[in-house]
């Protein structure tokens, strides 16, 4: 018989695998080592539009690296 | 994602590991060589990072926007009119999945484990569509 932190354990993993489901249809662009980390952000009390806020200007800096970093590969 | 180190439990430490994320994929040996170094790189998104979670707050003096009329909406409610919207446009398998999905975290919400699931949906209703779909595959 499995034990309650096992089974506790097995419970978060199906609803991280549902909220990774969810979060691919609704194109977030987020992985599961991104969207665990957010999880744990909302569950101590990060406000959600907070956090996309800086996912977003997370990808906007990380693009632009990239694009510095095409620049210099090419010249 | 082996860029992101997310085992620790602290605010700070979770969004370092989510500027480590976004970090990843970038090549560092040839950015070494140019404008950047990778410490220097964690330390601009960092900044960026916090600037983007603080700038909500002090800001009690300056004029804020109208709520909008969605403002009040459950996140579940607004998971619910993104998959009329796929409906809408056509995308019934989609649709039909978002809603069993939701269904099943409904019903599991009290053994999920998570406190603060309503956030987590608001969260990928702010994400939602942020990236391009995936190329459709014939």
């Amino acid at each position: 018989m499995a034990s309650p932190a096992s089974a506790n354990m097995n419970a978060v993993r199906e609803t991280m695998d549902v909220l990774l489901e969810m979060s691919r249809l609704l194109n977030t662009g987020l992985d599961m080592e991104s969207l665990s980390i957010c999880v744990r952000l909302c569950e101590q009390g990060i406000n959600p539009e907070a956090l996309s806020s800086v996912i977003k200007e997370l990808r906007r800096a990380s693009d632009s690296f990239k694009a510095s970093e095409n620049s210099t590969s090419q010249g | 994602m082996s860029g992101c180190q997310g085992n620790s439990g602290s605010i700070t430490g979770m969004l370092s590991a989510l500027c480590d994320c976004s970090l990843s994929g970038l090549s560092w040996k040839r950015r070494a060589l140019g404008a950047a170094s990778r410490e220097s790189a964690r330390r601009s998104l960092r900044r960026r990072a916090y600037g983007a979670l603080l700038a909500g707050l002090f800001q009690d003096g300056s004029p804020k926007p109208p709520p909008s009329a969605l403002a009040n909406t459950p996140a579940h409610n607004k998971i619910l009119m993104i998959s009329f919207d796929l409906r809408v446009s056509g995308h019934n398998e989609e649709a039909e999945r978002l809603e069993e999905l939701l269904g099943q975290l409904r019903d599991g919400v009290d053994s999920s484990g998570l406190s603060e699931l309503d956030s987590v949906l608001e969260l990928l209703v702010q994400l939602a569509g942020s990236v391009a779909p995936p190329p459709q595959s014939f």
